[in-house]
Parts: C-alpha cells; sequence; structure tokens
C-alpha cells in the first residue's frame, strides 16, 4: 500500500487569556508523526482534551499550524495559497462527530448533498442531483427520492449522520476523517454506521481517520490504531496486536478501564490510571505521562521526553521503558 | 418483604399527537437492600421517565400516573405530595442526575451546597454540618479541602464524586443514578464505578443504576432489567441477562457491542424503535426482529417466564404465564 498522506513533527498551539495582559500557550497537538495508507483506517484512540479532534482537524487545514509538515499525496499542503487549498479539500472530507450541529435545519438533504458539488463547481444541477441519490442509496437512505427532499428535523440521528456521510463521500474523496461519527447515534444503530464506512472504504479505497474514544470499536474498525495523549502520539500499531499485547503504561491502563459485558466484573474493583488528565495549558515536564504513571522511573521520566521508537517491525512506542530517548 | 416492588408503574405524557407512553406497565422487585439493578436501555426506551415515575419529578404534561411502589413496606405513590417530599425525597430516595455534576451553583462552595440539605432537614448547627459534610467528602474520595471549593475549582470526576456526596447527605436507602459516567473520560469512568461499589458494599447502599451501556451495568449491578419503547423486555440476574438473554431485543443489543477481546465480530439490527405514540398491535419489536412471525404481529407478549426469576417479554419464551 502507497502512502496517502503524513505528518512531521506536526504541532498546533493555541492561545489562550490569563488575567488582562498575561496569555497562555495550549499544547494541543504537539510533535504528531503519522501516516495513512491509501485504503487504509488508522484509528486514533485517546481521551478528551488529548487533541485527537485538533489533529484531525489539522490534517485538513482547518486550524492554522504552529510548525510541522503536512504532504497529501506526494505534495506538501502546508503552504497551499487558497485555490490549491480548495482543491486539496476536495479530496479530503471530514464527518463531524454531531449530526444535530453538522447539518444546516433549513436546508433540504438534497441541497446539504449538492453543497459540496455545487462549491466545487462539479457537473450540471442535472447531474448533481443524480449524484445526490446516488450519495443516498449508498449510505442505505432510501428510497433516495423521497429523503432527498425533507429537512433534517424529519431524521432520526443515525438517519442525520448518514446523510453527513453522503455529504463527505460525495466528492468521491481519497481522505476521509471521521471524527466520533457514531457517538451520538443510539447504540443499536452504531455498529451498522461503522460498517457502513467500512463498505464504503472498500468499495473507493478511501483512507480514513477515524478519531474514537471507544477504542473498542477502534479494535474492530481500524487497521492500524494510534493512542494519544495531551497532544502526543504515545503508541501506534496494528490495531489487534496494540489491543491484544499494549506496551506504553497509558496504553495498558486504558484498556484496563474499559468494562466488557461480564458477570465476573462486579467482583473485584477495576485497576484504574489515578487521577484525570492534566489540562493542556500545563502540561508536565518530561513525559507527559509521567504523574500518573504507575511504572515511572524518577529522575527520567521526569526530566526528559521520550519520543516515538520503533519496538517491532510495525509497533513504535514513545516511553522510556522502551528506550524512548530524546 | 422486599426491599422494592413496584407494580404497574405507569407514567404517559399528553402530546399534540396523542398519549406518549413513556413507562407502560412497569414492574420490577428488588429483592435485597444493598444490591444494584440495573436498568438498561436506548434513547426513547422510558429509562427517564422511569427515574420521574419512581421519584415523582414530574413534567407538566402528564397525562396518567399511576401504580403501585413499595419501598420498605410502604406505598409511597400513596403518599400525599407534601409527605413524598417530607419523608421520601433525598431522606429515602435520592437520585444523582445525568449531568448533576454541572448543576452546582457557580458562586456557592461545593460543602453549603452539600450542608444546605442537612440544616434544612436535620437542624445540625453549622459547625455539625460542616464536619459531617466533611466527613462524607472525603469518604468520596474527595481531598480534605474540598469543603472550602467552588465548583470550577474541581475537575469533573471530582465533581461527580460531590454530586454522589450529595445525594449520600440524608442517608437514604436508595440512590438512584442517571448515566452518571456519560461526561467522563474512560479512565474517570472506572474510577466512579470503583467507587459506586466501594459504597454499595460499605454502606450496604441499595442503586437502581440507568444506563444505555450494558458493559458499563455489568461492573455494578447484580441484576439488569432491559427497556424498550416503554417496556421491561427481560428482567434477571447479571448472570442470566449476560449469559443466556431471553428476549432477542437483548441478544441483539449484546451482539452490537464491539469486543476488546476474542474473535466475535459485532454485528447490528436495522430500524429503530417505533413511534412512541403509535406503537404497532403486537410485539413492539416486531419490525426489527430476526425472529418475528405471525403471532408476534397481532398479539403483545407479557413477561412470560418459565424460570420465574428471569421473564422476557417474547413468545418463543412463552411459558407459565407469570
Amino acid at each position: 500500500m502507497s502512502e496517502l498522506i503524513r505528518t512531521s513533527n506536526l504541532k498546533v498551539y493555541f492561545q489562550t487569556r490569563e488575567g488582562l495582559f498575561r496569555s497562555k500557550t495550549v499544547k494541543a497537538v504537539d510533535g504528531v508523526n503519522i501516516n495513512i495508507s491509501r485504503g487504509e483506517t488508522l484509528g486514533l484512540v485517546g481521551e478528551s482534551g488529548s487533541g485527537k479532534t485538533t489533529l484531525g482537524r489539522a490534517l485538513v487545514r482547518l486550524v492554522e499550524l504552529e510548525d510541522g509538515e503536512i504532504v497529501f499525496d506526494g505534495k506538501e499542503i502546508t503552504g497551499l495559497g487558497r485555490g490549491d487549498l480548495k482543491a486539496f479539500r476536495q479530496r479530503a472530507q471530514v464527518v463531524f462527530q454531531d449530526p444535530y450541529s453538522s447539518i444546516s435545519p433549513f436546508m433540504t438533504v438534497r441541497e446539504i448533498i449538492e453543497e459540496p458539488l455545487r462549491i466545487h463547481g462539479v457537473g450540471s444541477g442535472e447531474e448533481r442531483y443524480r449524484s445526490v441519490l446516488q450519495a443516498l442509496e449508498q449510505v442505505k437512505l432510501s428510497p433516495a427520492g423521497e429523503i432527498a427532499p425533507r429537512h433534517p428535523h424529519n431524521l432520526s440521528g443515525g438517519q442525520r449522520q448518514r446523510v453527513c456521510i453522503a455529504r463527505a463521500m460525495v466528492l468521491d474523496p481519497g481522505f476521509v476523517i471521521a471524527d466520533e461519527p457514531v457517538s451520538m447515534v443510539d447504540a443499536s444503530n452504531r455498529t451498522e454506521i461503522l460498517y457502513l464506512l467500512r463498505q464504503l472504504q472498500q468499495e473507493r479505497q478511501v483512507s480514513f481517520l477515524y478519531i474514537t474514544h471507544d477504542i473498542a470499536s477502534a479494535r474492530h474498525f481500524s487497521d492500524r490504531i494510534a493512542v494519544m495523549y495531551l497532544g502526543t502520539i504515545v503508541e501506534t500499531g496494528v490495531a489487534d496486536t496494540v489491543i491484544g499485547a499494549p506496551k506504553h503504561p497509558y496504553t495498558v491502563g486504558l484498556l484496563e478501564a474499559v468494562p466488557e459485558p461480564d458477570p465476573e466484573n462486579r467482583k473485584s474493583m477495576r485497576s484504574v490510571i489515578p487521577g484525570e488528565p492534566p489540562n493542556a495549558a500545563d502540561v508536565p515536564s518530561g513525559c507527559p505521562f509521567h504523574p500518573r504513571c504507575p511504572e515511572v522511573i524518577k529522575g527520567t521520566c521526569d526530566a526528559t521526553r521520550p519520543t516515538l521508537q520503533k519496538i517491532d517491525l510495525n509497533r513504535e512506542v514513545a516511553c522510556h521503558l522502551f528506550g524512548g530517548k530524546n | 418483604m422486599a426491599f422494592l416492588e413496584a407494580t404497574d408503574l405507569q407514567l404517559h405524557y399528553s402530546s399534540a399527537r396523542g398519549p406518549v407512553r413513556a413507562v407502560d406497565s412497569v414492574s420490577f422487585t428488588m429483592e435485597e437492600p444493598g444490591t444494584a439493578l440495573g436498568i438498561i436501555g436506548e434513547t426513547g426506551s422510558g429509562k427517564s421517565s422511569l427515574i420521574m415515575g419512581l421519584t415523582r419529578v414530574l413534567p407538566r404534561n402528564v397525562a396518567v400516573y399511576q401504580g403501585n411502589v413499595v419501598l420498605l413496606g410502604r406505598d409511597i405513590m400513596a403518599l400525599g405530595a407534601d409527605q413524598f417530599r417530607r419523608d421520601v425525597r433525598w431522606k429515602e430516595i435520592a437520585v444523582v442526575f445525568q449531568g448533576a455534576m454541572n448543576g452546582f451553583n457557580p458562586v456557592l462552595k461545593i460543602g453549603r451546597q452539600l450542608a444546605e440539605r442537612l440544616l434544612l432537614e436535620r437542624s445540625h448547627s453549622r459547625r455539625e454540618a460542616r464536619r459531617e459534610i466533611g466527613e462524607l467528602l472525603v469518604s468520596v474520595g474527595l481531598p480534605n479541602d474540598t469543603y472550602d471549593r467552588f465548583p470550577h475549582e474541581l475537575s469533573g470526576g471530582m465533581k461527580q464524586r460531590a454530586a454522589i456526596a450529595m445525594a449520600l447527605t440524608l442517608k437514604p436507602s436508595l440512590v438512584i443514578l442517571d448515566e452518571p459516567t456519560s461526561a467522563l473520560d474512560v479512565s474517570v469512568q472506572a474510577q466512579i464505578m470503583n467507587l459506586l461499589k466501594r459504597l454499595k458494599s460499605e454502606r450496604r447502599l441499595s442503586m437502581i443504576f440507568v444506563t444505555h451501556d450494558i458493559a458499563l451495568a455489568s461492573d455494578l449491578c447484580d441484576s439488569l432489567a432491559v427497556m424498550y419503547a416503554g417496556q421491561i423486555r427481560e428482567i434477571g440476574s447479571l448472570e442470566q441477562v449476560l449469559l443466556s438473554p431471553r428476549d432477542p431485543y437483548t441478544q441483539e443489543l449484546l451482539a452490537s457491542i464491539p469486543r476488546l477481546h476474542g474473535g466475535e465480530q459485532p454485528h447490528f439490527v436495522t430500524g429503530g424503535p417505533p413511534d412512541p405514540v403509535a406503537p404497532p398491535t403486537g410485539c413492539r419489536f416486531q419490525d426489527r426482529c430476526p425472529h418475528v412471525f405471525e403471532r408476534c404481529r397481532v398479539e403483545a407478549p407479557s413477561l412470560f417466564s418459565t424460570d420465574e426469576s428471569h421473564p422476557a417479554r417474547c413468545w418463543l419464551g412463552e411459558g407459565a404465564p407469570p
């Protein structure tokens, strides 16, 4: 598989105001290197505040970059001007988390899905309508002709999210960022939408960045997983092996915190990561995880930040236990 | 005598299109104090309305509200509004509502907000209230100085602990928790679940744990009731419901969960729950059920049980009537 998108040392910083004259830097994404091949899904897993959504937005240049480089299909996109950026965005689309606020209540389903085609000047009116109907069929909203003239308030949460997926897919993009696409959808409909995304991917060889806090769904719907903590990637690898044999203490703790439906669960306490993720405006020195880490090495972990090191063919870990060095 | 017994509880709302049967004849029993019952349901299944019915926190458009709720031998549905407020609310049954952690008054210290109830109900002196609340806050795992903190100084997990402590101020025998971890991260969620487990065993506290997440419920609950379209589909011990679910909806719900371990792929049912104003004749799960047959479309199944401790609402499990 050839590579479609790669970042190197990507950084996104925000300024927050502290009082009248002071400001603080929030390092939402702090030196991230990831790559995604054609037709591959990378599951980006992390808790709230880890920077996973910001990283997703940065990849399609929805936020300003502080530093670093994004290469898409062999071309550097960090310095693109308006026109080139528009052409790039025709090939890179986003499905947002909330299907209630990410589509306009005043537009019909047809207008919503047609809008990207209009913006990019694709086809005549009639051709565009055909594409809209086709996109609706592909996300299993049928009969498409009946759904197209409706307004979003007539649709359920799951149906709305399908409209969002249709809008992202109608331009036939090569890269789609799905940011928590099912977290606002009912449990019994979630799996169906994830299967739908996978099917679209297999039919069209799209690359996906699947952003989620649900590590079990990332296992089933991603090829590889990247675990993010406080703006950095702490572990990446093939989905099944990261979950089957996690290396980074944060990944280990995260996996232990997730319950499976098992009647034995209630009989013992769950081992937990102590504390809560600190604010990204206040990242600890050295390894950002060291104040919560059960295996912290005094003098090392609190002093130098470990970088991602390849520990075997398909696994990278940023941890001093595995030789991560500055 | 059972600890809590709800019989034929009904809560219907009036709407422009007709009555919405949010809680449609729900019955369940919690035999022993110090146990936890999980109520599992998706959006619109009636699980939050069930809480409102049990605690009499009712919206204005209630059309029907009836049934029996017997707590420790007393029918609390028969009490007048004043007596219910005086004797039951907070004292016998306390609720931690979804998002309660964000319901604190931002300009009052946490301790003051928790002590309010003690000062009102127990005629404690300020000093006594302060000591008691201070101890309570520590017992739910909060630092010593939490009494004098403002809500914005606490993290999400700490605020949730404080919300749980608030429910415990008058030492109720039953605490109802509505999705208490839905706004928290997984690592913090696990800490809160551990706290609830500890409260259950150390204080012999009884709990009703309401959630859409059946895996999370398995972390705490001793028995489960699965709700769908205003009705209980299946009720039984945690082992019975998780390991040998009898109702097709429960079976599908369990199969749709992506697992962390093992080779099973999640599968799914299409469609959604029926219109609450006009549910279909017959079984309410008929349009999505993989085992549907003729009878399901004409006649509604009741909660059948072959094994009395594990009834299910499905014609396939028809046995002795309950």
